[in-house]
């Protein structure tokens, strides 16, 4: 299954993952991706299977593209 | 491998300086409704070193001020008791315990980082604010003391982290059979901390049966990671209990006002950093 980041854009929700995030912290990098989204998905590099930590890179993710009112 | 017992941990605590006793009172009026602020703006006064360097940060470019402030008195007055409070307490600390520079700069960026985020929870879940943030600022202190007092031993615990690529104190569990959450916790009582924040230090990394500040700690610490703020290359977000999660029962968007209002935070925060 392939699932991807592209800078700028939010992270794809698959309806089995609540926060939609826990495939993408264990993908290997995409090209496209910038460099603030690198360093936030090699932050998450552990505990990617835990749902708090899914639900946390995600919004992180979401900040980092502007996503708060 | 060299286990360390916490008897010689007591031991060196035990030798260190006492806190100056403004710091104490300063930590002791978190919790307290009404506030002697002159009294305290007195004891900083004498403590010219303290009084120095409280007024340099209060005089940085960060707070914008027209003219210059010269006084304890005056920085209160204009900037808030709770800020003088918070510049005043990190310059205390930041000196009580000597390090070389590098590591003690990214010591402390992790620290305010983890105060400025546990102020912005708090903000969101009705803990006490400064108690959050006072909390945050010294959730690791027991790590500082053990790089400082054993830093032969403990370059071993960087080490087997960087090679393994565990949390520290999962290092410094299989390195040294105690971790910086025992020592945090022996030396905030060495230094008569408040009781909620020696229980934040304790179990900051085990939150589960912890009360709320403790949680707070808890997920300030993870947000701090994942916020980047450490800037290191092996830095590494802890794993997240549910517990403390659903305890403060978190909105999504309460989540992002946080990670917003700590951004924010932090380059004021850390004008109390040594440059």
């Amino acid at each position: 299954m392939s699932t991807e980041i592209r800078a700028g854009a939010a992270p794809t929700t698959s309806p089995s993952n609540e926060h939609g995030v826990g495939l993408l912290i264990s993908e290997t990098l995409a090209p496209e991706i910038g460099p603030t989204q690198a360093t936030t998905k090699h932050l998450f590099r552990k505990y990617k299977d835990n749902p708090p930590n899914q639900r946390i890179y995600g919004l992180v993710c979401r900040f980092r593209e502007g996503g708060v009112a | 491998m060299s286990k360390l017992h916490i008897e010689q941990v007591i031991d060196v605590i035990h030798k260190l300086p006492s806190l100056p006793s403004v710091v104490l009172d300063l930590l002791a009026s978190l919790e307290q409704e009404n506030i002697n602020t002159h009294q305290l703006s007195e004891k900083i006064s004498r403590d010219q070193a303290l009084a120095a360097k409280t007024l340099k940060v209060a005089n940085s470019s960060f707070y914008g001020m027209s003219h210059q402030i010269s006084s304890v008195n005056d920085a209160i007055s204009i900037l808030g008791f709770h800020t003088i409070r918070n510049i005043t307490v990190t310059s205390a600390l930041i000196a009580g315990l000597a390090s070389d520079g590098a590591s003690k700069t990214v010591f402390w960026r992790h620290s305010i980082a983890t105060a400025v985020c546990a102020r912005a929870l708090a903000a969101q879940t009705g803990c006490n604010k400064e108690s959050a943030y006072s909390a945050g600022l010294l959730h690791d202190i027991g790590q500082l003391l053990l790089a400082t007092q054993f830093p032969d031993t403990y370059a071993e615990v960087l080490q087997f982290r960087k090679k393994v690529d565990c949390q520290l104190f999962e290092a410094e569990q299989e390195i040294l059979g105690l971790d910086h959450a025992l020592v945090g916790d022996t030396l905030a009582q060495r230094w008569k901390f408040p009781a909620n924040i020696q229980t934040a230090i304790s179990n900051h990394h085990t939150p589960s049966n912890a009360d709320t500040l403790a949680q707070v700690i808890h997920l300030a610490d993870a947000f701090a990671h994942a916020l980047g703020f450490a800037t290191t290359d092996d830095d590494l977000v802890p794993h997240i209990y549910n517990d403390a999660m659903e305890g403060l029962g978190l909105s999504d968007h309460s989540i992002l006002l946080v990670f917003k209002d700590a951004c924010r935070d932090f380059e004021g925060a850390s004008m109390s950093l040594p440059h």
